[in-house]
């Protein structure tokens, strides 16, 4: 416990720069921009359709956990094992006992907490934004599925890193768009291993966004069934699949530095 | 008992065999690894470590198997890699107390160790400044101080003096012989400057197209396989010569002050001892003649070179 407590504290400090500052800040900020947006130019026919709790809890449900908790673990967990290859650490942390599982864990942890507050942040001022009664339910059920989301993209964005090290960001994005994006919404068994799928259910099951949507025959076929307890024993079980598979991968592959050319 | 033992390792990347049937022990003291670029060295350390795994053969670091205890191996064994590698983000202290943390030392001790090593390699009140702002020399000792902190009873050090002025060089040297000789630890040094491998080693391994070439006490690979002993005296040293040469000794003049007489060392010097009587020559210096490392390095590298071809 010690070793991850040391390695969350020094993966702190490590990202305390202005680069990755300014990323919190920009991922932050990137949901209040667009709802506040949505708020000075709203559609004009959209009340005809959709009903206001409806169009907003849609929007801040794909702005936040969606859209800013994948991109905040995309730049924070997809380059866990690159960036340590790259400056040449890796090798420290590999000759260490049990060093490569306590850093991709620590890093983990780190990454999932940094995307999590800027998500959570984000929220926190689009919510107000939406002008609905509803405004602490929704705050508080959004603010539990970006701690979810962050968790499980984290997850999958590690085993990406971990299988291309080289050119993890890009399969992160590859993997975003035709899984999580495009698979997510196939009706098929397929559908049901990706995190969307359980999200979505935890999302209409907390915030409510209307009966429209929930009795919608083609959202309905990629709207998993079962409780909310059920969804998050899921996205644990995922999330743990993924970890261990990130883990295993990284113990068993033989990484070698950029430059290292000497055999 | 061996602190290393490999039977018939051999390493292959894809159709390159960077290992070739290697089996060589390695006892306490400090070895050096020496080998030309690409003779196996670095794949060696890694096969030794765990970081990558040997396609075949066999072999045991402390006791422990490479294959199937790493971890064991890892907590035993220090290693400071060659290149220049830090944590960055963080300050001197702060890489050594993670790494003395990420070898299972609570959070104090590891920073009392991270502290007292930090002291031992020479690194001042620049301990708490970023790694990013250390010299080529800061980095190199920080790098060092991050192998030893978990007191490891087996030290890979790779290119520990590479990078280092002459000072720090000799300070670097006479840490490694600290450890050696007082805290009777076991190091291996992989390097290519020999001088060092003179200065501080026991023994030597020579690797060449990942076979062992060489393995064998520096003391006996520097015996002289025509044995001599270099003479230098003070007085003349042409009547000193022809006395050694009535003698029957046979001489080679080295300059206007010193020659080497061959021969057995007991022959050889009771004949320079004559010699200096008879002809009232002071001597000054009587040392056995060794054989540079480098020629013996240069010989088996060039020698395996030819059975390869």
């Amino acid at each position: 416990m010690s070793v991850l407590l040391a390695t969350v504290r020094f993966e702190f400090s490590r990202i305390i720069t202005a680069g990755r500052i300014t990323w919190w800040f920009v991922l932050a900020v990137f949901p209040i921009l667009i709802a506040g947006l949505i708020r000075l130019f709203p559609l004009a026919d959209a009340g005809e359709q959709f009903d206001s709790h409806q169009v907003w809890s849609v929007a801040i449900y794909l702005l936040v956990p969606c859209i800013t908790c994948a991109m905040g673990v995309l730049l924070s967990a997809g380059p866990v094992i690159g960036t340590e290859l790259e400056q040449r650490s890796w090798v420290y942390i590999a000759t260490r006992p049990n060093g490569i599982f306590w850093l991709l864990l620590g890093k983990y942890l780190v990454a999932v907490a940094w995307s999590s507050t800027a998500a959570i942040a984000g929220l926190t001022i689009a919510v107000m934004f939406t002008g609905q009664d509803t405004v602490v339910r929704m705050w508080v059920a959004t603010a539990a599925l970006c701690v979810l989301s962050s968790m499980s993209y984290a997850s999958v964005f590690l085993l990406v890193g971990a299988i291309a090290p080289r050119r993890a960001m890009l399969f992160c994005v590859v993997w975003t768009v035709g899984v999580e994006g495009f698979i997510s919404f196939i009706p098929a068994i397929i559908n049901r291993m990706t995190i969307q799928y359980r999200l979505r259910a935890l999302f209409v099951d907390w915030v409510q966004p209307g009966d429209e949507i929930q009795n919608n025959p083609l959202f309905a076929m990629s709207l998993a069934e079962g409780s909310w307890y059920f969804q998050i024993l899921w996205l644990f079980a995922l999330t743990s699949i993924f970890m261990t598979a990130a883990q295993v991968i990284a113990q068993k592959r033989e990484f070698t530095g950029a430059t290292e050319s000497d055999v | 008992m061996p602190l290393i033992e490999l039977e018939k390792l051999t390493k292959d990347y894809g159709s390159f065999r960077a290992i070739d049937d290697l089996s060589l022990q390695i006892y306490d003291g400090v070895t050096g690894l020496l080998g030309p670029n690409g003779a196996g060295k670095s794949t060696l350390i890694k096969v030794l470590l765990g970081l990558v795994r040997c396609t075949s053969g066999t072999g045991r670091v402390l006791g422990h198997d490479i294959v199937k205890e790493c971890g064991a191996i890892r907590t035993r064994v220090g290693y400071m890699p060659e290149d220049d590698c830090y944590m960055h983000g963080l300050s001197g202290v702060e890489c050594v107390q993670v790494a003395a943390q990420l070898s299972r030392f609570p959070a104090t001790e590891a920073l009392r160790r991270g502290h007292e090593i930090l002291d031992f390699c020479g690194i001042g009140q620049e301990r708490y400044r970023n790694v990013e702002t250390y010299s080529t020399g800061m980095r190199q000792k920080l790098r060092f101080a991050m192998a030893i902190v978990h007191d490891p009873e087996l030290m890979i050090l790779d290119e520990p003096t590479s990078g280092l002025d002459p000072e720090e060089r000799e300070s670097m040297l006479n840490r490694i012989q600290i450890l050696a000789r007082q805290m009777n630890k076991a190091i291996i040094i992989c390097t290519h400057i020999l001088p060092d491998v003179q200065l501080v080693c026991d023994r030597v391994v020579i690797l060449a197209a990942g076979r062992v070439t060489l393995s064998e006490d520096l003391e006996v690979v520097r015996r002289s396989p025509d044995p001599s002993l270099t003479v230098t005296v003070h007085g003349d040293i042409r009547l000193f010569t022809e006395s050694l040469k009535k003698r029957g000794a046979r001489i080679e003049s080295v300059s206007d002050y010193s020659l080497l007489v061959f021969g057995s060392e007991e022959i050889a010097s009771a004949a320079v001892w004559q010699a200096a009587t008879e002809t009232s020559t002071a001597v000054r210096s009587i040392v056995p003649s060794r054989t540079s490392l480098e020629k013996v390095f240069l010989k088996t590298v060039q020698e395996a070179s030819h059975a390869n071809s």
